[in-house]
Order: structure tokens, then sequence, then C-alpha cells
């Protein structure tokens, strides 16, 4: 048979295999085809592996086709529970990603001006004694893997005692962590994808999971094509992909949200349809006192009550626009015992400066309607970055957090880091550092001036682009004399392009990884390929760092026994110098370090399993607990008994981390309150700002995908059909948007994907060409310190060719 | 010339999923696979994976179609990609 005829052979088996997974058999009956793991290569000659997806939080895991030392091959994974050998369209380019011709291969050090190149040593050098400055920053992400999340945790923590670590999930899914922690005292969800397979009800929360989380909306609205009863609900301030399969669509205005959570709240006391038994045994109530914080302070039924009667559904349709009749129609569905109802959300209820009070109004629903705890009730956030929860939540890469959900500011979380970590009391410092937008706020603005971040190290991420209010918070510091920024990536990048120093970075399976999801689960694979020129793993470059620093003579580069902090010792029990890049695979460096973050896991109940076993698995949803029979099992769902082994016999429901210590959740109080900014005779407009399915994040990888970069090549600017009347622009006329904060001019896409409402418009944060958050306002959450990136005020005039 | 497995679900509607059928068994790009119920397997080689794309969308505008999911994709022969 010739090549090209086996190649398409084979093809037609695995489309066959996937045809038959789809119509809900496991083992394929087409003829021709083989049962889905024993399937036939896709080429005779490739070597396969796995690994999850590299783009967002969903999970999907892929199988990836090596050839001669190069990704060839992508296939949806069909052991892979998440996607079931499934991609969407930026999966199955993901092998693309490693082939842009402009990868960066060489240290470049910037000297007049000029980015020159370097080598290693020199970089490493330069890194170390910036580090050993005050001042100095790490800019983490939620695209780093665990490993190297955690690498980067212990060398701020445990080793410069400095808590200015911060990544960029404080733009992404801070508002929800925080959500969680006020409502539950622990984060993360309680529930899984597997609520989405039994739900007859699903809500989205300003969630377009249609081109966000592509693979997850096809397995709900495959449930619907199958002619099963599951009721779509789309709540958000612009129609989009989403809303076209929706049953119910309801635009609301900006902030709405809040109105509308209160208002189904109320409806529900008042109608006595809320689950009195639920809340009785399950729940106790919170509000803000005088001085807010995260925890509140216990409020009574009655006063919780009180707090609601102003959201009358005529008050919350002043407030959101959302019809009385709608509102009624939610809260008839959160009435009802026989249904079960699952939630969704993202950026549209954490980009928001009230994005943890909405996340707790909106588990406050579910709990005050029990619709909680049982397979398909169940509030669920989603995350935008493939290891979100894995690396930021979970590892603790936060500048108040340490690995496993502790804090720096509690005596005894330290005390515990301190002892894993083998160093002296006193050596991870009780205050927290800069949050994310205080972090940038501070390297823009000179040291004599209260500038106390003088380097900054970003990571996986790309700050140049993604902060709002750029002028402001990236910007100026590229003009003040002793503020330097290094950046470690993959490609250029908007923050390349303005850095002093550049570190070419090994990706994806071209470094062994472990991921976390939007649903607890753990994933792990191995390298596969060997990374362009001189591009090294960033674990290894944070290893080299803290090397180089020891043999400086930096005291906090040596545990209590003077022991290198990164100590690995080999099979024969003798170190491995890994912090020289030709032995850093001598040992698995990745496996040593998970093995030792592993150990903090347990404090929260986040327990995972040992490496190996997700060496084996695709991924494992935590907390992972050994059995008595010694097979280490996964949790789907949280706080319920026969499910979560943490909870107490007979207890039936338990939220075992409780703020109140009486295993109780939290339902809080939170009145609406406007956004920091609105519309106005000057700048008339909102402006909200996302994401399009063809491209991840700023594009990085996605534009340098030619079929993609092809499918959408620019930002543009999605306008109202009458408002581009008024405004006398048509398709591919230039607009020019101005808020108080910058200027840009876009093409007009008119309604565009989204269907604007009238006075919204929308562009998507891609383009580097386009950086919309020039625009875009720095407000932030009061307890999640993430910013607001879907509202703010601008005004709009067409651009007029001279 | 990149070689795409894709698995097409159709319409309920028998008779118009036996339409759409009809229109991609026309269509020498597309060898369909034996239909398990609604979801048929398919392969589409193409020149490039831009084709492949197009291919794909076209489909999705056929009556009767109702997803067409991409499973795989083998790239082995295309050349570096060029950089944006």
């Amino acid at each position: 048979m010739k090549r090209r005829a086996l190649l398409q052979s084979a093809a037609m088996a695995m489309a066959t295999t996937a045809a038959a997974r789809l119509a809900g058999g496991d083992e394929v009956s087409a003829e021709g085809a083989e049962p889905a793991r024993r399937r036939l290569p896709l080429s005779p000659d490739l070597v396969w592996d796995k690994a999850p997806c590299r783009f967002c939080g969903t999970g999907c895991h892929v199988e990836v086709g090596v050839q001669k030392g190069k990704v060839v091959a992508v296939r949806g994974d069909l052991q892979a529970e998440v996607n079931k050998g499934l991609l969407c369209v930026k999966g199955y380019h993901v092998g693309l990603a490693l082939y842009g011709k402009d990868r960066l291969t060489q240290p470049m050090l910037r000297k007049d001006g000029e980015l020159v190149p370097i080598s290693w040593d020199e970089a490493i050098d330069i890194v170390a004694q910036r580090a050993e400055l005050d001042g100095f920053a790490l800019y983490g992400s939620g695209q780093w893997t665990i490993p190297e999340g955690y690498a980067g945790n212990k060398l701020m923590k445990a080793g410069l005692g400095s808590n200015h670590i911060d990544p960029n999930a404080r733009l992404c899914m801070a508002s929800a962590v925080t959500g969680f922690l006020s409502v539950y005292g622990v984060d993360e969800p309680a529930g899984c994808y597997d609520d989405l397979d039994r739900c007859d009800v699903l809500i989205l929360w300003g969630n377009n999971p249609a081109e966000m989380h592509p693979v997850l909306w096809s397995r709900v609205l495959e449930r619907k094509v199958a002619g099963e009863d599951v009721k779509l609900i789309d709540i958000g301030t612009r129609e989009t992909r989403s809303s076209g399969f929706c049953d119910h669509v309801l635009t609301m205005k900006p902030q709405g949200d809040l109105a509308i959570a209160n208002g189904i709240a109320r409806l529900l006391l008042e109608r006595g349809t809320y689950d009195k038994a639920f809340v009785d045994a399950h729940c106790a109530f919170r509000a803000h006192g005088d001085k807010p914080t995260l925890q509140g302070e216990a409020i009574s039924f009655e006063q919780f009550k009180e707090g609601l009667a102003p959201y009358t559904p005529e008050h919350v349709e002043e407030l959101s626009g959302v019809k009385p009749d709608d509102l009624r129609m939610l809260a008839d569905l959160f009435g009802r015992r026989d249904l079960r109802i699952t939630s969704l959300w993202c950026m549209g209820m954490n980009q928001h400066t009230q994005g943890t009070a909405i996340n707790a109004l909106v588990h406050g629903i579910h709990l005050l309607s029990g619709h909680f705890g049982r397979p398909g009730d169940a509030p669920t956030s989603l995350t935008g970055q493939a290891s979100a929860c894995g690396t930021v939540s979970e590892v603790g890469t936060l500048a108040h957090g340490l690995p496993g959900g502790l804090l720096v500011e509690n005596a005894e979380h330290r005390k515990e880091a301190e002892a894993i970590w083998n160093v002296p009391p006193g050596r991870v410092n009780p205050k927290p550092g800069h949050h994310t937008v205080e972090m940038w706020k501070r390297f823009c603005t000179p040291k004599s001036q209260g500038g106390d971040i003088q380097t900054i190290w970003v990571m996986v991420t790309n700050p140049g682009q993604t902060m709002p209010n750029l002028n402001a918070l990236v910007a100026p510091s590229r003009k003040l004399d002793g503020k330097f920024l290094i950046v470690s990536d993959v490609y250029p990048t908007a923050t390349t392009k303005i850095a002093d120093l550049v570190l070419p970075s090994a990706m994806w399976v071209e470094k062994n990884g472990m991921f976390g999801n939007s649903e607890r689960r753990t994933q792990q694979w191995f390298k596969m390929v060997e990374p362009p020129g001189q591009a090294r793993d960033d674990a290894w470059q944070l290893l080299a760092v803290a090397r180089r620093l020891h043999d400086r003579g930096h005291p906090g580069m040596k545990d209590k026994d003077g022991k290198f902090l990164f100590d690995v010792a080999g099979p024969d029990g003798k170190s491995v110098p890994v912090w020289e890049w030709e032995h850093y695979y001598d040992v698995n460096v990745d496996e040593r370090l998970f093995e030792e973050y592993r150990k903090f896991t347990r404090f929260k109940h986040k327990d995972l399993a040992p490496y190996a076993e997700y060496v084996k698995a695709r991924g494992l949803r935590w907390p992972v607990i050994q059995h008595e029979d010694g097979v280490w099992r996964e949790t789907k769902f949280r706080f319920v008994e026969g499910e979560d082994r943490y909870v107490k016999k007979d207890a039936g429901v338990q939220f075992y981390h409780s703020t109140s210590k009486d295993d109780r959740a939290q339902i809080w109080l939170h009145p609406y309150t406007a956004p920091p900014e609105v519309p106005d005779a000057e700048f008339p407009f909102w402006l909200c700002t996302g994401r399009v399915i063809e491209h991840w994040h700023t594009g990085t990888m996605t534009r340098r995908i030619p079929e993609l970069w092809r499918s959408m090549p620019n930002a543009y600017v999605e306008v109202n059909a009458k408002d581009a009347d008024r405004l006398g622009v048509k398709n591919g006329d230039r607009l020019a948007l101005e808020s108080r904060r910058g200027k840009l001019e876009l093409p007009v896409w008119i309604d565009g994907r989204g269907a604007p409402p009238q006075g919204t418009l929308f562009v998507p944060f891609f383009d580097e060409t386009m950086l919309v958050n020039v625009l875009t306002l720095e407000a932030y959450d009061p307890f999640s310190k993430q910013p607001d990136y879907k509202k703010c005020a601008v005004r709009a005039k067409k651009v007029v060719s001279t | 010339m990149p070689i795409s497995s894709v698995v097409v679900t159709l319409s309920q509607d028998g008779v118009v999923a036996e339409a759409a059928l009809s229109i991609l068994s026309a269509d020498p790009r597309w060898t369909l696979g034996a239909p398990n119920g609604r979801h048929v397997p398919a392969v589409l080689d193409t020149t490039s994976l831009e084709d492949a794309v197009s291919l794909t969308e076209d489909a999705l505008r056929i009556d009767g179609v109702q997803f067409v999911d991409v499973v795989g994709v083998d790239f082995s022969d295309l050349s570096e990609q060029e950089a944006t």
C-alpha cells in the first residue's frame, strides 16, 4: 500500500473510532476500525505520546505524533474524559504552534537600544545580580507548568525571602478564587465537567463557551441535539456565538449581574421556594461589616431577607435591563427541586470590580435553592489558561500565598512551609508582596517616589499586551532609570520588544510538564522533541539563577543543612548538577519538584497522588486519595458524602473548610453597586474586551499558525448597526476609540459575532498591532485585586482618510 | 498535503440528513466512511490546512449537518510554517 493510501486508511480508522464513541459505543463495530485503545497510528513510523493541549483551561488531551524529532501530527485523545477524542480549531493546530519561524533561540541583552545576543552564562549572571538587589519581582503565569510555578515560588519565598511574585492569573481568575474562599473557605469548584452531562438547566453568566471552551460546549450541545431536554440560558452584556444555541438570551446592562442574582434570591425567599432543609443544615449568612473583609460578619436569616428586600423584579429591571418575567423564569427554575442546574462562568464574572461579590452571589443562589451536591447541580467557574488552577491557585504563586492554599500572613502556615523547604524559621516573609496591578504600578514609579520594584522577571506571559491601562502600568517603566525588565518567552511579543533582557524558552512538549485544569484535574506529559537553538526550560532557568545566587554566596539559597535549596539527588544519592543545562535531564526534575510540592497539598484537602499515577492517567481530579485496596482514586464532587472521602459519615454534605468553623457554607448579602466608570456625554459608549475562537490570549502562538491567522488576522471593533449608522461607518471603515486613558484606531465590524446592544462596543485583545488595553481601566476588585476588562467608557469617531 | 480525520454529525431529521449525505458524497474532496447512527466518519485530503478548515466550514453550512468535529490532523508533509 502506498504511503498516502495508508495515511488515508489510518485517518478513516481514527474518524470511525471517534464516530463510534460519539454514537455512544466504547468499542468500534464499523468495518476496518480498531477498538479505541488499539487503534492504528495515523502514520506507521510516528511515535505517539499524550499531553494536555497547550491552550485554554479546559484541559483537553491530545495525542502528539513525533517523527524525526518533530511534531508532525495531533489527534484528540479518545482515552481523555475531558474531550473524548475531540478537539477545537485551536487544539488540532496546537502542534504547529511550535514551528513559527521567529522562535526565540538565544538570550539577548539590550545594548544601545538594540537587543544583541549574549551567552546563557552571561544572562544568568545578569538575572542573579538583579535578584540580589532590592525590588526584584517575579511575574509568572497560569501557563507555567506546576513544577515551574513551584520552583519560582520556592526561589522567591524560601530563597530570597520575598513575596513579590504574582501571576497573570490575577487578571483572569482571582475573583473566582476569592469567591470560593468567601463561601466555602477553600477554593476551586466542588463539581466538575460531569455536571455538564447531567444538568437539566445550564446558565451562562457572562460566558461564551462556544468560542472560549468549545469542546465543553459541544459536549452540552451533543445532548441537546440527541433530543435531551436541556435548557440553555445566556445572561450577558452582548450576544455571542453561544447565544444562538440558547433557549433564553437575557441581555443585561454591565454590572447588572449583581442585581439579577439578588433578585433571584429575593424571589426564592418571597415565594418560599428556597430549600429550607438544605439551608438549615448546611448554610449560614454573611455580609460586610464596617470594615469589609473576605470572611465578612455573620448575619441572621432575617437580616439577609431584609437586605434583599429592595431587589423587586421591577427594581432589578431598572438596574440590569432584564425583564421581570425573565427574572421570574430564573427564580422558577431555581425553585424547582426536580431539576438539576449548573451555572458556568469565566471572565464575565471574574474581570469585574465586584468579582468576589458576584461569584459569591451565584454560589449563594445555588446554596439557597439546594442546587448543590448532586451531579448536574453545581456552580462552576471555568479558567482561561491551561494551568491557572494548577499552578496559581494550587501552587500558590501569588503575592499572599504559599503552596497548597496556605498563606504567608499565617504563622502556622509559614512554619509548615519552612519545615517542608527545610529552611530556618523566619525565612518566609509574613508580609504579602505586591499584587499584579500594584507591582506594575510601582515598577512604573520612580524609586524616589515610592516605586519599590526595580526589576521584574516575566515568565510565560505577555503583560505588555495584557495589563490594563498600558499607558500607565507598563509604558512609563521604559523611561525610568534603574528599572530592568527581563522576559522569558518563546516568540517575540509586545513585552519582549520593550525588555532589557530576553531569555528563549522551551514550550509545551519541548519539555516535561504538568498542568491543572478548571475541574481540579492534574495532568502530566513528557518532553517529546528538542527546543530550537538555545531555548531552554523555564524551570531550568529558575534553578540556574538559584544556583548562581548560591555560588555568589546568597545565604537564602542554602537550606538548614547547608545544601543547595534545589538539591536533586540521582539514583546513587549524589547531587546532580541540574543547573547545568547538559545535566538537566539526567534526572526528572519535574518529578522531584512535584513530589516535594505534593507534601503541601494535604493541608487544605487538595491531596495529589504520586507523580507516577499521573504518568498513567489522562489527569486525576483532586483530592486524589489512596483507598484501602491501594488504588489512588480521584474525587468528582467535593463536600458530598460517598464522593469526597473527607466528608464525615452520615453528614450528607459537609463544608469542612467552613469559614464559620461549623461545616457550613456562607450565603452572602452583597448589594448592587455601580461600576467605577460609566458612559457619559463625553465618553458615551461601553467598551467590553475579550477573546475569539481562533486565537488564544495575546495571539503569540495562534497568530503564528497561518490557518488561524488567516481566519482572523486582526482585531476589530464590533459596533451595533444603529450606532454604525449614527457614526457614519460601514464595515471596514476605521473607528477611533478614545477613553480617558488612551486612543486606538480599529476597523469596524457591524454587529460582528456578538450583536452588541446599542451603546456597546467590543474589541478582542489578541492583536499586538492594536493594543486595546491602552483604553481599559485599572480599577480592581477590593479582595481579588482583579481588574475589570469588561466595562469602561469610550467615545468613537470615524477616521477620515486624508 | 495534510490529511484530516473528521466526524460529521447529521440532523435527526432523516430526510434532511440524507440530503446532506448526498451532497457530501458528491464532493470528491470528502471520503466518507460507514455512518454510525448520525455520526459519519470522513477523511479530507487537502493541499493545505487552510483548505481543510474551509471545507469543514462549508460543510457546516449544509442543511442537515449539525457539527463537524475534527479528531486528528496529519501535517507531516507540511513545510515549516510562515510566521506572521
